[in-house]
């Protein structure tokens, strides 16, 4: 890196790094994170409250009627219920709050709902009826099977092992997946997160009209890598703000956010697919954030740029609609294109690595077609920036620009 | 006069169908500070833009030290745009630290540099305060602190005195001073006669993208006109075959003798019945040969 380019990104980084906005917005997004893992925690712990005292006591007053014969009465009686006759009965009493809840059990619950009535006890509290009324049927219906073996398969925990071969080669199968996923998911969140910082990194020039001081100074060249490597550099901080509390929670309390049983040990890091997912990346970003700070350069303003750059958004986030034909045929000619044009390579090409059906081949030539792109939109860029910006509060006319070439 | 700094041969500019300069020639040497004068629109920031590298020209030959310009490779510059503007949202010192850096200053030297300008400019409280709450007097003044960093040794001042307050004004004269006398090579773009003629070497005058006057401050006077008068009349001083009026308000006149001797001219007038209340032989001014050139409206401009 010489040295005026490290000048640049030095500069840029500090600069962003000392306000507070920009760690206001990076820990938004933890601190949020940090809000459902405390709901998620406390609504885990009520309803771990729930089921255990569902084993004992439902903590409420119940009656049943049950056609189907399915309850076991002292499973019942322990719940707290006691069994009836009259439905009616039951939905009167609940009607004038003698009774906290009445379950109508049907012949054949598998097919026909069972009636739950109950006194309102606030919207949240009130479902815990129903929920009581199906652990009953559980419970008793389990005790009837006797075997635990049975019941654990009748509840359908089943563990399983899967062993793949591509190629008479082991792969790492699902967990193979995640680690060349978690790119595609980096790329996202970077132009979803930092999109607009790209966009405007070549307007403050032309808004604070130090451009022709800036350009005097340094390399064009320079100014504009050192502005997309710091951009970069500060996306990767702010995915990591974001990411690091999320790892933790997914690492210590896996069950909250939906991982039980999930440990990063078991993690497959299979080096073809991490060094493409790498590749693929890094070229993604170069290009988005080259093709983003040119549409910056050739207007005035942020505003006056968002259509051109809504149209580099798309393009790059195209092949999300395309992500089961991609899953599913990527032999087929419109992922081959999709894999080999520029602006939906990067993605293309993430999603098809974390499947396993891109090859080194296809994976190199993708990463080199969208790294030529991205140094063409560089160059673009650079001649836009250069007499683009001192257009100051005019748009610059291509067409007049590449005539004068 | 030594080695050309800057060397400008048959060079062209065209946006579109409009023909900006038209085939334009002219060199500054070291150590020299040379006055590149014109009207609004005659062309002067296009050809120190294409100069510097920020419009590529439709043809010619534009060189700085023996080459085309290139940021940090063609030695120090310190330029003063006509178009001024800093980084608003970043502090005083980190502006001027960062500009430093990039003309090749060490970290510790841009800083120290940018604490004792602003100490020299009585800003030295405001180091760390954001450029957006400065007056605009003091940003002037910060701006042209980052142009004089790392002692360049080619200064290019476009209109350097558009907007300044008196104050910056004396400060930016004295800077001028300065860089002259330790030896760097100036470029002024300006309108201000009073001072092309108190600090310029040489002059060019630009009109419609031609030159229309090159040489030294002597040689361009001496083309239009060589020696004038400058009198104060009672009344108006009629028209004549013998003299050409140049200008003539309120009773003082400038008048071009058309190489007649000046005593030759005040025996005329006297006996023509003028009453003279004052005579005085001088060079012509290059406010009035800037007045013959572009027009009144161009002063006005």
């Amino acid at each position: 890196m010489n040295s005026n380019l490290k000048t640049v990104v030095g500069f840029e980084i500090s600069r962003t790094l000392k306000k507070p906005l920009f760690w206001v917005m990076s820990l938004l997004g933890p601190l949020g994170i940090i809000a459902i893992f405390m709901v998620s925690m406390f609504s885990s712990m009520s309803g771990q409250e729930t089921i255990d005292n569902q084993g004992e006591d439902a903590g409420f007053t119940f009656s049943y009627v049950d056609a189907s014969g399915l309850v076991k009465p002292q499973i019942a009686q322990t719940m707290g219920g006691t069994a009836i006759t009259d439905p009616e009965a039951g939905i009167s009493a609940v009607k004038d709050g003698t009774l906290d809840a009445f379950f109508d059990i049907p012949a054949d619950p598998s097919v026909t709902p069972v009636q739950v009535y109950g006194v309102d006890i606030g919207i949240l509290n009130s479902m815990s009826y129903e929920s009581v009324a199906k652990t009953l049927l559980q419970l008793s219906v389990q005790e009837s099977l006797g075997d635990p073996k049975q019941v654990q398969i009748s509840l359908g925990q089943i563990p399983s092992e899967s062993t793949i071969y591509r190629d008479g080669v082991e792969t790492g199968g699902f967990m193979g997946m995640i680690a060349p996923v978690a790119f595609l998911v980096l790329f996202f969140l970077i132009i979803v997160l930092l999109g607009n910082k790209m966009l405007t990194s070549t307007l403050e020039e032309k808004e604070n009209r130090v451009t022709e001081m800036i350009l005097t100074t340094i390399d064009p060249t320079s100014l504009l890598a050192g502005k997309l490597i710091s951009v970069f550099i500060l996306g990767i901080v702010q995915i990591a703000v974001l990411l690091v509390p999320t790892v933790i929670v997914a690492a210590v309390f896996p069950q909250v956010i939906g991982l039980e049983g999930f440990s990063f040990s078991d993690l497959v890091f299979e080096p073809q697919a991490m060094v493409l997912g790498a590749l693929l990346l890094l070229a993604g970003y170069a290009l988005f954030a080259a093709a983003s700070s040119a549409v910056g350069a050739a207007m005035p303003t942020a505003q006056d740029a968002g259509g051109a750059f809504s149209a580099v958004m798309l393009l790059s986030v195209m092949p999300f609609w395309a992500f089961m034909l991609i899953v599913s045929s990527p032999e087929s000619l419109a992922v081959k294109f999709l894999t080999y044009f520029p602006f939906s390579a990067a993605i293309t090409g993430m999603i098809r690595n974390a499947t396993g059906s891109l090859t080194w081949t296809e994976g190199l030539i993708a990463v080199a077609i969208i790294f030529a792109a991205a140094l063409a939109c560089l160059r673009l860029s650079v001649i836009i920036f250069k007499q683009g910006s001192i257009s100051y509060s005019k748009a610059v006319n291509l067409k007049a620009l590449f005539a004068k070439r | 006069m030594s080695e050309n700094v800057v060397h400008v041969d048959g060079f062209f500019m065209r946006f579109g169908d409009v023909e900006v300069i038209k085939g334009l020639s002219f060199d500054v040497y070291a150590g020299e500070t040379f006055g590149f004068l014109g009207s609004n629109g005659s062309g002067k920031t296009t050809t120190v833009r294409a100069l510097l590298g920020i419009y590529t020209p439709t043809a010619g030959v534009l060189n700085v030290y023996g080459a085309p310009f290139r940021p940090g490779v063609s030695g120090a510059l310190g330029y003063l745009p006509e178009e001024r503007g800093l980084y608003k949202k970043e502090s005083v010192i980190d502006t001027m630290s960062y500009f430093g850096r990039l003309k090749g200053m060490s970290a510790a030297a841009a800083r120290k540099f940018s604490l004792d300008y602003l100490e020299r400019v009585e800003l030295a409280d405001k180091a760390g305060v954001k450029l957006e709450k400065l007056s605009g007097g003091q940003q002037q003044k910060v701006q042209l602190g980052v142009t004089i960093m790392n002692d360049p040794k080619l200064l290019i001042l476009d209109e350097p005195t558009k907007g300044f307050d008196p104050v910056n004004r004396r400060l930016l004269m004295g800077i001028i001073e300065e860089r002259k006398a330790a030896g760097a090579t100036i470029i002024m773009i300006t309108h201000q006669m009073d001072e092309v003629e108190r600090l310029c070497d040489r002059i060019l005058l630009l009109k419609d993208g031609v030159s229309r006057a090159y040489g030294t401050v002597v040689e361009v006077q001496e083309e239009f006109g060589g020696t004038v008068v400058r009198a104060q009349v009672d009344g108006t001083l009629p028209e004549s075959s013998s003299y050409r009026i140049i200008s003539q308000t309120n009773g003082n006149v400038e008048i071009d003798p058309l190489g007649a001797d000046t005593t030759d001219l005040l025996t005329s007038l006297v006996s023509s019945g003028v009453r003279v209340r004052s005579f005085e032989p001088t060079r012509r001014s290059l406010d009035s040969i800037f007045v013959e050139v572009y027009g009144e409206d161009a002063i006005q401009d």
